[in-house]
């Protein structure tokens, strides 16, 4: 089936099979490498990406989903502002994820700043219950989504 | 292992055109819950025909009236709960928030989890003693019907051919007592979870309106009605002559239930009733919404 779509801000057109998971459509075939499937069962977390803005596991839908559509993965944050601010968040509060699920958190993060700068540690747990790496204590977590939000409200402050 | 072959019509009068055409295919939304059921590395099992209705605007849109609150059939429920969070009831917002985690929410719709084939999810039971219709549109008409209507006694579903869910009508009504409760994951632990959904007004320490149900997350649901008209009219507390009354009639509801339903789900939903029925007064407690 082919499909055209939008990743990381540059239109895409490739084709794949109506049966292919998103998750492995990306990874594979496109060679997004951020993305760590272990459960294919929406439990770890560790695909997630951004579709339209929204958080969501690419595990759980099919790659023909995205047609028309719009995907952010880590690759396309790593690159921009946004990244500092989380990194330099998660530094100050102590949070450090493994290498193999810091894409889905980063990702995740920028999904809870894309909709609050101020958001609260219960919205951030919330936001991270579907996620499953036990590497970095989810409190540490939330106060560093916490502090990425407050250097981004002050960067975009400052512009 | 040949190609599904995928339509994604971009509007109502296409989806109704291509359903009519090819009434055997699959309808798919959020895909959440065929995801959950096909678990493992490997690729989709999909049928021949599938229709991808996730970019219709008609079936995205909310909207509100004086008197009810529509919600097309592909809305995500992550989006119900942040424009309905404070006005829709809370047996239903609370069944919401219990589906999975916010990335789930933010791609299963409630079309999906209402129509679900095979398990009446969370949002069956609220909807069900909620009064909530569903519109079902077919090429040349539409009709609405109550929640319970959706599926035949056996469980099948009771969609004629080609007719879909288009939208969800909610009804604003102010109950002073509701509660919800969701034991066990419907797709891993299918033989011991269930939903308890309860609606009650008290007035004058009376009760008015009372009204149960139980999904067991397979295609059994229980509403009683003659519990809920034993229950209406009594005073809370209840006396202890009138729950164990309850008791016994739900017991025999209960055992009526078709084998599906394990023993360990028809104890839990006897507990979880008496308990309710135990902590029934005036609407201050903190234990309902």
């Amino acid at each position: 089936m082919k499909l055209r779509f939008t990743l990381n801000g540059r239109t895409i057109e490739a084709e794949t099979s109506t049966s292919t998971r998103l998750v492995d459509f990306l990874r594979r075939e496109l060679g997004l490498q951020s993305l760590h499937p272990s459960c294919y069962d929406g439990q770890c977390g560790n695909c997630a990406i951004l579709l339209d803005g929204e958080m969501v596991y690419s595990c759980l839908l099919p790659g023909f989903a995205v047609q028309g559509r719009s995907i952010t993965t880590y690759e396309g944050i790593i690159d921009t502002l946004d990244y500092n601010d989380i990194i330099s968040g998660f530094h100050d509060e102590q949070a450090y994820p493994c290498t193999y699920c810091l894409p889905a958190k980063i990702v995740i993060t920028q999904s809870i700043l894309e909709s609050t700068l101020d958001p609260g540690q219960q919205e951030v747990l919330e936001a991270f219950s579907g996620t499953y790496c036990p590497c970095t204590n989810f409190h540490n977590l939330a106060r560093g989504v916490i502090r990425a939000g407050e250097y981004r409200r002050r960067r975009l402050h400052e512009r | 292992m040949s190609d599904s072959k995928v339509f994604q019509p971009t509007s109502i009068n296409e989806l109704l055109r291509t359903y009519q055409e090819y009434p055997k295919a699959l309808i798919l939304a959020g895909s959440t819950a065929i995801a959950r059921e096909q678990k493992g590395d490997g690729p989709f099992e999909l049928p021949e025909m599938v229709l991808h209705i996730s970019r219709i605007p008609e079936l995205q849109r909310i909207s509100r009236t004086e008197r009810y609150f529509e919600i097309g059939s592909c809305v995500p429920i992550s989006r119900i709960l942040k424009v309905g969070q404070h006005v829709l009831p809370k047996v239903f917002t609370h069944a919401l928030h219990n589906i999975a985690h916010p990335a789930v929410r933010n791609m299963g719709t409630l079309g999906g989890n209402l129509g679900h084939q095979a398990r009446r999810l969370n949002t069956f039971g609220p909807l069900t003693i909620l009064d909530a219709r569903v519109e079902l549109r077919k090429s040349g008409s539409s009709r609405w019907v109550q929640v319970p209507r959706l599926f035949t006694k056996s469980g099948e579903p009771a969609l004629e051919t080609g007719e879909f869910i288009s939208r969800i009508r909610i009804p604003f009504v102010d109950w002073n007592l509701q509660f919800y409760q969701r034991i066990g994951d419907p797709f891993t632990k299918p033989k011991s979870s269930l939903t308890f959904s309860a609606l009650t007004d008290v007035e004058k320490a009376e009760i008015t309106d009372f009204r149960v149900a139980f999904t067991f997350l397979g295609r059994s649901v229980l509403r009683d009605r003659e519990l809920e008209t034993l229950i209406s009219g009594k005073k809370v507390p209840l006396s202890e002559k009138i729950r164990s009354e309850a008791r016994s009639l739900f017991r025999s509801s209960l055992m009526d239930l078709p084998g599906e339903v394990t023993l360990f789900q028809k104890q839990r939903a006897l507990r979880l009733l008496q308990w309710y029925l135990s902590a029934l007064h005036e609407p201050t407690s903190e234990l309902f919404f």
